[in-house]
């Protein structure tokens, strides 16, 4: 089949690899039928994220059709011809973390937790396509995956709804409305939300989902922060103000918003001394993260307000404004997406049609044209906001 | 090494040895390859050779080196808890046929009757070693107690307990396994060569213990396909220190060109 790998910093490649094959009894192979890039994806494709290995295959947002079923998957759950959507989390569905609904802190899938374990003390569950370190299990950007527990993470999705419609809910659709719940939003609460890429977006749509008044969508990018207030937000392009913290201030009568969400994650960019040192840092590998938006949202956020934050961070990080955080009596929530948790409930708002998450897509393309893609997404060229690929599509360009 | 000293170190007392602060570890990492991010475990040095067979029994000798001794030993702790009933944890246990199904370094375990089993362990240099053991003692639900018998190229006791945990999460188990090589099955140079935290291979073993009754399997990606590899993806399998030993082929170095696919 063919499989998008990851050959070094900057260089994704469609490789000739083999069919996945069953491995486990909870297998499954899903023939897949769309899949996305991530801004996840971008923190690979940059090298900043330690573990990849040359020749990994990557993608964690696909969906498809069940070709194969393992001899241990509950065939009242999934059985071969079920069109389902893949969630990015693998979990077993057994350990004390699936019980309590934290998916992505599943204690057993992951088959490398010893790395995890000396980096963080204890590993988060399995991902597609992200790290040895996460698992190194081969990901979605391809014509077929392997999809271990099978029986626990892929969605069945009902006829009459398009994959395009869906297959978001395999990541940044979920990620988006976490990244909005963790806000601990109230009724009448003002939101700010950093990054309008993808989750962004789907964070700006969810915050008023859940009761939010008023939401403020902060990008440099104006066709992004154009999508952000068609979806209802006021929007701040924080390279033309002088200061992005007095201007939340002064939007909120110097209150600061109620929660503050960080959607960027470790490769925020910036001008500022703290940023070009971070920036240093990172290039040089003293550290993987650029955490300027986090600091600004310790800054921004109101008292006693809460920080959500669906941005991914790699490590250390330097100058947080701890002191700051605490007097303020803030409050952090973080972590990947719980996936199962919210897969169910929001194919429900998309079958009642209270949003079409096909609103995020600018791009469609075949595989052979997806390594390009990363670039165009990377340097949001071409109004690049979500690329959707079609991996049996035959390459456009001839 | 006395078989009573070796009696007395079955406590469960914490032997891991000091590990760097989370910083340190992220100062390898930062070397930026997988590679570095495998430099961060143990304490480095002899690791690609720890991989030759990685395994707790193949670990023994490293506490001890002094050159005048001709015997080696090695003790291996671990705690985990596993979210089934203690019943179903202990009596998954007690038939020793299923240890190696999660702990690397068995090649089998031949259960002879109700208290004697033989074992066969994956050795350094390809060796096999074996031992008979008996269970000394045993408390159905509580505790297994076992001992190779006198005269075994091996010495080797194993402790095991079963607890309800805290807050209905399951059962905790403890473990402690210890194992003293009086000189006859390894040379005090080869077992030197090999692994040296046994505890941390015990722990995998016990993740392993506990994705197999918990999942139902233990999570893999041995055999998945993957695009070109280069000859540094090579090393970073080689130097896995919880490399399975049963599997060495196909993971070391010399074979990491079989593992290409174009
Ligand atoms: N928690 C999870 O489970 C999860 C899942 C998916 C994605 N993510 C993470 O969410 C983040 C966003 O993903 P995406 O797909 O939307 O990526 P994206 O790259 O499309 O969007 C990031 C946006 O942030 C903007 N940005 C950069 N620096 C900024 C700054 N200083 N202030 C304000 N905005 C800034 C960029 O201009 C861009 O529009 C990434 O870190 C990704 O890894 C997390
Ligand atoms: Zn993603
Ligand atoms: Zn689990």
């Amino acid at each position: 089949m063919k499989a998008i790998c990851w050959m070094g910093k900057e260089k994704m490649s469609v490789e000739d690899v083999p069919d996945p094959k069953i491995l486990n009894p909870r297998d499954a192979i899903i023939r897949i039928t769309r899949t996305c890039i991530c801004g996840s994806d971008l923190h690979l494709y940059n090298g900043f994220m330690p573990t990849m290995e040359q020749g990994d295959i990557v993608g964690h947002e696909f969906m498809g059709e069940v070709v194969e079923v393992g001899s241990g998957v509950n065939r009242e759950k999934l059985k071969v011809g079920d069109r389902v959507v893949v969630p990015f989390t693998i979990a077993c569905g057994n350990c004390f973390f699936c019980n309590e609904q934290l998916w992505s802190l599943c204690d057993n899938s992951n088959p490398n937790y010893w790395i995890a374990e000396e980096m963080m003390g204890n590993s988060p569950s399995g991902l597609f396509g992200y790290t040895h370190m996460m698992g190194g299990y081969a990901g979605g950007q391809a014509q077929y995956a392997r999809v271990p527990f099978a029986d626990v993470g892929p969605l069945k999705i009902p006829e009459g709804l398009s994959d395009e419609q869906v297959v978001f809910l395999s990541d940044i659709f979920p990620t988006g409305y976490m990244g909005a719940e963790n806000c601990n939003i109230r009724p009448g609460d003002t939101v700010a939300i950093w990054g309008c890429g993808p989750v962004g977006l789907f964070a700006i749509k969810s915050a008023f989902l859940l009761g939010a008044e008023r939401v403020i969508a902060i990008d440099r990018f104006p066709y992004r922060l154009q999508r952000a207030k068609e979806a209802g937000a006021e929007t701040i392009n924080y390279e033309q103000v002088d200061d992005l913290v007095q201007s939340l201030k002064d939007m909120t009568g110097s209150m600061g918003p109620d929660s503050c969400c960080d959607a960027v994650g470790m490769e925020a960019a910036g001008h500022t001394l703290p940023f070009m040192i971070d920036r240093a840092k990172q290039v040089m590998r003293l550290s993987f993260d650029r955490p300027n938006v986090f600091r600004q949202c310790i800054m921004a956020c109101r008292k006693g307000g809460t920080i959500s934050m669906p941005g991914v961070y790699g490590g250390l990080v330097d100058k947080i404004p701890l002191g700051q955080f605490m007097n303020k009596g803030l409050t952090l929530k973080t972590g990947q997406t719980h996936m199962m948790r919210y897969m169910k409930p929001l194919l429900e708002l998309i079958e009642q049609h209270k949003i079409d998450p096909s609103f995020v897509i600018s791009h469609r393309v075949s595989l052979d044209e997806a390594p390009e893609m990363y670039k165009t997404f990377r340097d949001k060229q071409d109004e690049c906001t979500k690329v959707v690929i079609d991996p049996w599509a035959e390459s456009k360009a001839a | 090494m006395t078989r009573g000293s070796l009696t007395r170190s079955t406590s469960f007392s914490s032997q891991d040895n000091h590990e760097s602060d989370s910083s340190a570890k992220f100062g390898a990492l930062l070397a930026g390859l997988g590679i570095a991010a495998l430099g961060l475990t143990r304490k480095s040095a002899t690791r690609v050779a720890m991989v030759a067979t990685g395994a707790t029994i193949a670990s023994f000798a490293l506490r001890d080196d002094s050159a005048e001794q001709s015997q080696s030993s090695s003790c291996a702790t671990s705690s985990i808890i596993v979210n089934v009933p203690r019943e179903r944890a202990y009596s998954f246990w007690r038939d020793f046929s299923n240890l190696p199904q999660f702990m690397n370094h068995l090649k089998s375990v031949e259960v002879s009757d109700g208290r004697h089993s033989r074992w066969v362990a994956y050795g350094p240099m390809n060796k096999e070693i074996e031992w008979d053991a008996e269970i000394t003692d045993e408390q159905e639900n509580e505790r297994i107690l076992w001992q190779s018998i006198e005269g075994s190229d091996i010495s080797m006791l194993g402790i095991v307990e079963f607890t309800e945990a805290a807050g209905k999460r399951g059962t905790l188990i403890k473990v402690n396994i210890s194992y003293e090589s009086p000189g006859g099955a390894l040379s005090n140079t080869a077992a030197k060569l090999l692994g040296k935290d046994p505890s941390f291979l015990m722990r995998q073993d016990m993740r392993r213990f506990k994705a197999l009754l918990e999942a139902g399997e233990i999570p893999t990606t041995e055999g998945q396909s993957h695009g070109p590899r280069s000859l540094l993806s090579g090393l970073f399998g080689a130097m896995n220190p919880d490399e399975p030993v049963k599997k060495n082929a196909g993971r070391s170095l010399a074979n990491a060109h079989k593992r290409r696919v174009s």
